[in-house]
C-alpha cells in the first residue's frame, strides 16, 4: 500500500519534471519470478524511479548505506525495505564493507521471494561520457541466488539502459529501454566455472548495447548533431502536440553505427572524416545561431498550413489561458522555493533532478497545503477544499501549457524566419542535404566493407 | 551518455499490432454472407450512420403502417438513407477521407432535428414517467432535477448557462480540429466514435421518446430559471429545433465528453485538462436548467466511453484486415 502510493507520487513527480517519460521494452521484465534489472547510472535518485514507476511489480530499491544517515530519507529507507550496501569510499563516512554478506543475503531472500531488485553495477552515478568500469556486486548477487537455488525458480536478469536528453534540465525528454532478460540459470549450467567477474563482463556488454557510450565530452555532440540530422533525414516535422515519443532503442542503435562508421572511416579515409565532421559542426553552429533544430529546418512553409497552425495554437493558448494563469500563480510559490533550496543542495549535475524531485515532493505538498488553510480561513473549508482538488489540476495544466507555448512560439520564430529569408533557408536545407547525402554514401561504402548490421541504415 | 534528441516512436505502431492478431486471419478468410461481407466492405463510420439511417427509415414505415402521421417524415429519412448510401458506396472503404467526416456528421446533426419531433408521433409511449422514476432511484427516492432546484435562481445559473451555450462552438472546433489536424487513422477513429455515439444515442430518441423534466415536472418546479445573459440564447435555439426532445441520452453531455476522452487518449492531453471543465459544466447545466434526466448523464458518460472503445477497435480491426490483405498480395507477389 506504501509502496504503491509512494509510486504513484513519484509517477507524478517524474512526469512533472520531465516532458516525457518513455518506457521501451517492458516485456522483457517477466511479471512474476526473481529478477535482477542491471542499468547504467547517470542521475543518481532519478534512474532507480525511473525502473520503479515503469513497472506495475514491486521493484527493490539497492542503496549506498551513508543515505541511511539522511534524516529525511531513512523513514523512507526503512518503509520500502531498501537493502543497503556499504561501498568502500564510503568508510570515512562510516560504511563498513564487511557487512555487505548481509545485504547480498538479503538480496538472496528477497530473490528466493520471487522479487525483483534493482541495482547499478557502476556503484556511482555520475557525468561521465561512458560508463563507469563495473563492481562485481550484481554478478555476486545472481550467482549467489543461482549457486543457492540450483533447482528454484530461474532468475532472469534485464539489462536496462537509462537515457536523457539533458538529465539536469527541467521538461527535458527521459527513458528507459529494458534489453532482453537472460535466464542466468541456464546461463549458469552451460558454465559451471565461471565467476563474478565474467558474469560482470557480459552484464556491461548487454548493457553497453542499450546506451551510447562515447570516448570522449567533445564525442557527444558530433554524434548528436549527426544523429539530429538523419532523424530530421529531410521530413517536415510532426504538428505540435502530435510528436510521437522518443525511440531510444533507436537512437542508440543510430549512435552504435555512426560509431562503428566513424571508426571505419578513420582507418581507411582520415581526412574526409575530419572534413564531414566539420562540416557537421560548422552547421550545426549555423543552426544553434538561428536558435532553429535539423527538423525545424524542413518546416512546410505554406500559407494554408501555417494560417492552421495558427488557428489551432491560438485556440488552445487562449482558452487555456485562466487555467494556465491559475495554475502558475499558485505553483509558483512552490515551483521558486523547490528551485532555491535545490540550488543550494546541488553540486554537481548529476543531482539536480534527484534533489528537485526529492525537495519538490514535500514542498509542493506542503506550501499546497498552506494555501489551502489560508482559503479554508479566508472563506470556507468547502472552497478550500475546491481549491486544494484544484491544485494539481491546475499545476498539470500550467506545466502542459508552458511547454506547448514555447513550442508554438519557436515554430512561429521559425516560421516567421525562414518567410522572410526563403534564399538563406534555401540554402541550409541543400546544406543539410549535401551532409545526408554524405553520411548516406559513406554508410552505403561501410557496409560494403564491413559484416551486415554495423553500418548507419539512413 | 546524454544522447540529444532521439527518433520518435510510431505510435501507430501499436494499431498494427493488434492488426496481426492470428485470430482474425482465419476469420477474414472464411466465406462470409452477402449482408457481412457488404459491412465489412464499409468504412464504421458508414456502417453505424447507415444502420441508424435504416432503423430510423425502417421504424417510420412500420409507425405509417399502421396510421401514424409521419408519412413525410419518411420520405425525408429514405432520401437521407439513399443519400448517405451513395455517399458510403462512392467513398469506399477507403482511409482517412474528410470528405467523409463532413458527410457522417451532417447525416448526423440533420438526424438530430429530425428525429426528435417524429419520434413523439411515431412511438406510442412517452419514455419520461419511466426516466423520472429511475432518476428518483438513484438518488434514494428524492428527484435530482429538484435536488438542483435552489441552484436555479442563484449566479451559479448564469455561469451554467454560459457553458451550456459554450457547448456548440466547442464541439464544432472539435470536429474541426480532428477533421482537419489529425493524422487519417485518427480521423477515421475519430468520425467511426462520433458516429457511433450519435447512432447510439438516437436509438434512445426513438424509442425512448422523452421531452425532460422541463416538460414532464414543469408543474413541480417552483423556482424560475435565472440564467442571465445566455439563457435567452439557449432558449431561442431549443425553440428553432422545436422545443424540448430528446432527453435520453445527454448528447450535449455525450459529444462534448467523447471529444475531451479523445483528446486525453490521443496525444493532446492539454486541450482535453483545459475543456474538461467545461464538459463538468455542461453536465451540470442540463440538470440545472432541466433538460436532462440525471440517468441522461449517466447513460451519456457510458455512450461516451463505450463509442471511444468500439471506434478503437474497430480501426484495430481495419488494420488487422488491411495488413492481411498487404501480406496476401505479398505471398502472391512472391
Amino acid at each position: 500500500m506504501i509502496y504503491r502510493a509512494m509510486r504513484a507520487v513519484w509517477r507524478a513527480a517524474l512526469r512533472a519534471f520531465f516532458r516525457r517519460v518513455e518506457a521501451q521494452g517492458r516485456a522483457n521484465v517477466p511479471r512474476r519470478g526473481p529478477v535482477l534489472i542491471v542499468a547504467n547510472h547517470t542521475n543518481a535518485f532519478v534512474d532507480a524511479l525511473l525502473v520503479l514507476t515503469a513497472l506495475d511489480r514491486p521493484v527493490t530499491l539497492t542503496a549506498k548505506s551513508t543515505l541511511r544517515k539522511n534524516p529525511m530519507l531513512a523513514p523512507l529507507i526503512r518503509a520500502l525495505h531498501v537493502i543497503l550496501f556499504h561501498r568502500s569510499q564510503d568508510v570515512a563516512e562510516g560504511a563498513d564493507p564487511s557487512r555487505n554478506t548481509d545485504a547480498l543475503e538479503q538480496c538472496a531472500r528477497r530473490l528466493a521471494e520471487g522479487g525483483c531488485i534493482v541495482i547499478f553495477p557502476e556503484g556511482v552515478s555520475h557525468s561521465d561520457p561512458a560508463m563507469r568500469p563495473f563492481r562485481t556486486g550484481a554478478a555476486r548477487i545472481a550467482l549467489a541466488y543461482v549457486d543457492g537455488h540450483p533447482g528454484g525458480e530461474p532468475l532472469a536478469l534485464v539489462p536496462t539502459g537509462l537515457h536523457f536528453e539533458a538529465k539536469e534540465r527541467f521538461r527535458s525528454a527521459a527513458g528507459l529501454v529494458f534489453g532482453e532478460g537472460m535466464d542466468l540459470h541456464a546461463w549458469r549450467r552451460a558454465r559451471p566455472d565461471a565467476d563474478a567477474h565474467a558474469l560482470t563482463a557480459l552484464i556491461e556488454s548487454r548493457i553497453r548495447a542499450l546506451t551510447a557510450n562515447y570516448p570522449a565530452e567533445r564525442d557527444i555532440e558530433i554524434f548528436g548533431r549527426a544523429a539530429e540530422l538523419l532523424w530530421a533525414s529531410g521530413d517536415a516535422p510532426p504538428p505540435l502536440g502530435q510528436e510521437p515519443g522518443e525511440d531510444w532503442a533507436a537512437h542508440v542503435s543510430l549512435v552504435h553505427r555512426l560509431q562503428g562508421g566513424r571508426e571505419w572511416l578513420a582507418r581507411e579515409r582520415r581526412a574526409e572524416l575530419d572534413a564531414l565532421e566539420e562540416r557537421v559542426r560548422a552547421f550545426a553552429r549555423k543552426l544553434a545561431k538561428l536558435g532553429v533544430t535539423p527538423g525545424e529546418l524542413f518546416l512546410p512553409m505554406e500559407a494554408p498550413r501555417a494560417a492552421f497552425f495558427v488557428f489551432r495554437e491560438v485556440e488552445l493558448l487562449v482558452a487555456g489561458a485562466p487555467l494556465f494563469a491559475w495554475g502558475w500563480l499558485n505553483s509558483l510559490p512552490a515551483y521558486a522555493l523547490t528551485r532555491t533550496v535545490v540550488r543550494k543542495m546541488s553540486k554537481d549535475r548529476d543531482h539536480w533532478a534527484s534533489n528537485s524531485i526529492f525537495m519538490g515532493i514535500p514542498i509542493f505538498l506542503l506550501l499546497w497545503a498552506l494555501q489551502a488553510i489560508a482559503v479554508a480561513l479566508l472563506a470556507s473549508p468547502g472552497w478550500a477544499l475546491a481549491y486544494a482538488l484544484a491544485l494539481p489540476y491546475t499545476g498539470a495544466v500550467a506545466l502542459l501549457y508552458r511547454d506547448r507555448a514555447g513550442s508554438a512560439w519557436r515554430r512561429a520564430r521559425t516560421f516567421l524566419l525562414f518567410a522572410r529569408r526563403p534564399e538563406h533557408r534555401r540554402r541550409l536545407v541543400d546544406e543539410a542535404r549535401g551532409i545526408l547525402a554524405d553520411l548516406r554514401r559513406l554508410a552505403h561504402e561501410f557496409e560494403g566493407a564491413s559484416p551486415a548490421g554495423t553500418a548507419p541504415a539512413r | 551518455m546524454t544522447p540529444h534528441h532521439p527518433r520518435p516512436v510510431r505510435r501507430s505502431v501499436r494499431i498494427f499490432r493488434s492488426a496481426t492478431r492470428p485470430r482474425s486471419a482465419g476469420r477474414s478468410a472464411a466465406p462470409s454472407r452477402l449482408t457481412y461481407r457488404l459491412l465489412r466492405a464499409l468504412h464504421p463510420a458508414d456502417t453505424a450512420t447507415l444502420l441508424i439511417l435504416t432503423v430510423v427509415t425502417g421504424t417510420l414505415a412500420v409507425a405509417a403502417a399502421f396510421g401514424a402521421p409521419v408519412g413525410g417524415a419518411l420520405a425525408t429519412h429514405a432520401v437521407l438513407l439513399g443519400v448517405f448510401a451513395g455517399v458510403a458506396w462512392w467513398l469506399g472503404p477507403r482511409q482517412g477521407a474528410i470528405v467523409r467526416g463532413i458527410a457522417v456528421i451532417a447525416t448526423m446533426f440533420t438526424l438530430y432535428t429530425t428525429l426528435g419531433h417524429v419520434a413523439f408521433a411515431a412511438i406510442p409511449w412517452l419514455a419520461d414517467p419511466w426516466l423520472e422514476r429511475a432518476d428518483r432511484a438513484l438518488l434514494l427516492g428524492r428527484s435530482p432535477s429538484l435536488a438542483v432546484e435552489p441552484l436555479a435562481a442563484s449566479a451559479w445559473t448564469r455561469l451554467l448557462s454560459f457553458g451550456y451555450a459554450m457547448f456548440i462552438p466547442y464541439l464544432y472546433l472539435s470536429i474541426l480540429l480532428s477533421l482537419l489536424g489529425r493524422p487519417p487513422a485518427e480521423r477515421d477513429e475519430f468520425v467511426t466514435g462520433f458516429a457511433t455515439l450519435y447512432a447510439l444515442s438516437f436509438l434512445g430518441y426513438l424509442f425512448l421518446p422523452a421531452r425532460g423534466p422541463v416538460v414532464q415536472m414543469a408543474g413541480d418546479f417552483t423556482v424560475p430559471i435565472d440564467g442571465g445573459a445566455f439563457y435567452p440564447l439557449i432558449l431561442r435555439s431549443v425553440e428553432q429545433v422545436g422545443g424540448p426532445h430528446g432527453a435520453f441520452p445527454s448528447l450535449h453531455l455525450g459529444a462534448s465528453l467523447f471529444a475531451t476522452l479523445f483528446d486525453l487518449r490521443h496525444r493532446n492531453p492539454l486541450r482535453a485538462l483545459i475543456y474538461l471543465p467545461l464538459v463538468g459544466t455542461i453536465a451540470l447545466a442540463t440538470l440545472v436548467l432541466r433538460y436532462h434526466y440525471a440517468v441522461d448523464l449517466v447513460a451519456a458518460v457510458l455512450l461516451a466511453w463505450t463509442a471511444g472503445v468500439i471506434a478503437r477497435r474497430a480501426m484495430a480491426r481495419r488494420g488487422e484486415t488491411a495488413a492481411i490483405r498487404a501480406e496476401t498480395a505479398a505471398e502472391a507477389a512472391r
